[in-house]
C-alpha cells in the first residue's frame, strides 16, 4: 500500500525519534510512505500568530503538491496535521478570502487546490479497522504489564469541525491502539491539556509549569510512561521535567517495541530521559 | 427604549463597528457572547494572562482597543482552542486573539510580552531563508534578539549530541515559490 507522506520539519530533526520509528513500523506493514515532492515548513503557530496569509499560503503550497502526487496524505505531525486539516477546510467553505489566496497561490505553484486531498493523521490511520487488525496480528512481544496514559494533546482533535477524527472531549483512538498492543491503558482526566505549545523557548517556564502538572496527574494515574502523537507534546514533557523521572514515548515507538523490530536503539537513544531501563525491565527490548 | 440613555448614544458607535471588524477578519460571532465565562474556566494561561478569555470577548465588544492590544493575553494564547471546544455560542477566542496580534503588529508598537513575539519573528525568518525550519539558525537568530544567550545551553548541548538539532539546514528546491509567498504575505500588511 502506498500513501503520501508529509514528515514535517519537526521529524527530521526534534523529532526524529518519531519519525525514524514511524517509517520501520511502516516498512514492516509493507505501507510504502511517498514524501510530498519538495514540501515546505507548515508555518506552525508562528505563521497564523503573525500573518493570516502566510497561514494559509504555506501550508496550501503543501496540499497542491500533495494533491498533484495523487494518494491519501497521512501526517505524523500533530501540528503539521492541523495546519493542513485546517487550510483544507478554509479553502473548501469557499470564502471570497479562500478563493484569493487559492488562487494568488495558485499563480505561484502552478496549480489551484481543488480540495479533492484525503488528509489523515497517523494515528487516524493506523486506527482503520483493517490497519488496526493488522497491527494486533503482527504484536509478538505483547506490552502486558505496561502502564500507560495516553496523551492526545491539544491540536490532534481542535478545533473540532475541521480536524477532529475523534471525540474532541473524550478520545478513544489512542487508548484502542495501545489496548491492542497489550499496554495496560489507565484512564486521567489531562488526555487533552496543552503542554504549553511552541513556548518551549521563549516562555520555558509557563511550559514548565503546565508539564509538571501533568507528569503529577500522570503519576497520579499510575503510568510507567506517557504515549503521545504529537512531536511538541513529546518535546515539552521530554526537555522540562525538573526532575526528570517519566519518560515519553511516540505511540510508534511503542508499536516497534511490541513487532519485536531490529534497530530500535536508534530512536530510543535520541530521548532525553531515557525509555530503555523500563522497557528492558519489562522484557520489550 | 427611546427614553433609555443609551438609545441613540453615539458613544456607542465606535464600538459597534470595532466589533463588526474583529467579527469580519476572525469569522467567529463575537456579538453572540453572553458571558458565560466557559472559555476561561479551561483556559490553562488564565493564572499568567492579565485579561481572561471572556474578558477579550467583552472587551471586543465595547471596543477598548487600548486595553486589548495592550494585553499581555494575546502572546500568552496557546492556541490550543479549549476555549473554542467549550464555548456554546460556537466562539473561538483564538482566532479573535490572532487578529489582535495583527493589529498590534501592524500598529508598529511594542507588544506586551516581548519573548514570545520575538520567536514568532525568528522562526518565521528562518522559514522564509530555508522554506524548512532550520532550528539552530532560528535559536541563534531569537538568542541574538533577546539576548538570552546562556539559556538552554546545556539542554542544546544534549539535543545536539542526540542528533535532535541538526547542524546544517535542509532547503527547499523551489525556494523562490516559498519567498515570492513570503513576498505577497509583506504585501498584505
Ligand atoms: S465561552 Fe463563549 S459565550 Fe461563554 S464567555 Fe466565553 S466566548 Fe462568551
Ligand atoms: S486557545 Fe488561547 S485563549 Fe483559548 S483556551 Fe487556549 S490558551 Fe486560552
Amino acid at each position: 500500500m502506498k500513501v503520501g507522506y508529509y514528515p514535517g520539519c519537526s521529524l527530521h530533526s526534534t523529532a526524529a525519534d518519531y519519525g525514524l520509528s514511524t517509517e520501520a513500523v511502516c516498512r514492516s506493514l509493507n505501507i510504502q510512505l511517498a514524501e510530498i515532492p519538495d514540501w515546505n515548513c507548515c508555518g506552525a503557530t508562528p505563521a497564523h500568530s503573525t500573518s493570516e496569509y502566510l497561514a494559509k499560503a504555506l501550508p496550501l503550497r503543501n496540499l497542491i503538491l500533495a494533491e498533484g502526487a495523487g494518494e491519501d496524505l497521512v501526517v505524523p505531525c500533530t501540528g503539521c496535521y492541523n495546519v493542513c486539516r485546517q487550510t483544507h477546510g478554509f479553502i473548501s467553505r469557499g470564502s471570497s478570502k479562500a478563493l484569493e489566496v487559492n488562487r494568488e497561490v495558485a499563480t505561484i505553484v502552478g496549480r489551484k487546490y481543488q480540495g479533492k486531498l484525503k488528509i489523515m493523521h497517523l494515528l487516524d490511520f493506523f486506527s482503520q479497522d483493517e490497519v488496526l487488525q493488522e497491527l494486533k496480528s503482527r504484536v509478538v512481544k505483547p506490552l502486558t504489564g505496561l502502564k500507560v496514559v495516553p496523551y492526545y494533546g491539544c491540536l490532534l482533535l481542535r478545533p473540532s469541525d475541521d480536524v477532529a477524527f475523534d471525540d474532541p472531549e473524550q478520545p478513544q483512538k489512542l487508548d484502542r491502539l495501545l489496548d491492542a498492543l497489550g499496554a495496560e491503558v489507565r484512564p486521567w482526566s489531562y488526555k487533552m491539556d496543552c503542554c504549553g505549545g511552541s513556548f518551549a523557548i521563549p516562555r520555558a517556564d509557563i511550559v514548565g509549569e503546565l508539564t509538571v502538572e501533568l507528569v503529577k496527574q500522570a503519576r497520579k494515574a499510575g503510568a510507567d510512561f506517557m504515549v503521545t502523537a504529537c512531536p511538541l507534546c513529546q518535546a515539552n514533557i521530554d526537555t522540562r521535567q525538573p526532575d526528570r523521572g517519566m519518560p515519553i514515548l511516540y505511540f510508534t515507538e511503542l508499536i516497534a517495541a511490541a513487532f519485536g523490530l531490529k534497530g530500535q536503539e536508534k530512536w530510543l537513544e535520541k530521548h532525553i530521559i531515557d525509555p530503555r531501563p523500563l522497557l528492558k525491565s519489562s522484557n520489550l527490548i | 427604549m427611546e427614553n433609555s440613555v443609551l438609545a441613540g448614544d453615539l458613544r456607542f458607535e465606535p464600538a459597534e463597528s470595532f466589533t463588526r471588524l474583529i467579527e469580519k477578519e476572525s469569522s467567529q460571532p463575537v456579538s453572540r457572547c453572553y458571558q458565560c465565562k466557559k472559555c476561561s474556566a479551561g483556559c490553562p494561561v488564565a493564572p499568567m494572562a492579565d485579561l481572561h478569555t471572556n474578558e477579550v470577548i467583552r472587551l471586543v465588544q465595547l471596543g477598548d482597543t487600548e486595553r486589548l492590544l495592550g494585553s499581555n493575553r494575546l502572546w500568552l494564547c496557546l492556541s490550543c482552542k479549549t476555549c473554542q471546544a467549550r464555548c456554546p455560542n460556537g466562539i473561538d477566542t483564538s482566532a479573535v486573539i490572532d487578529v489582535l496580534k495583527g493589529m498590534v503588529l501592524k500598529s508598529g508598537k511594542a507588544p506586551a510580552e516581548t519573548r514570545i513575539p520575538e520567536f514568532y519573528k525568528s522562526f518565521m525568518d528562518s522559514v522564509q531563508r530555508t522554506g524548512r525550519l532550520y532550528e539552530l539558525g532560528m535559536i541563534g537568530l531569537y538568542k541574538l534578539r533577546t539576548k538570552t544567550y546562556m539559556e538552554d545551553m546545556g539542554l542544546g548541548v544534549e539535543m545536539l549530541k542526540r542528533g535532535k538539532l541538526k547542524f546544517l539546514p535542509e532547503r527547499v528546491k523551489n525556494l523562490g515559490q516559498v519567498r515570492e509567498i513570503f513576498r505577497k504575505g509583506r504585501e498584505k500588511k
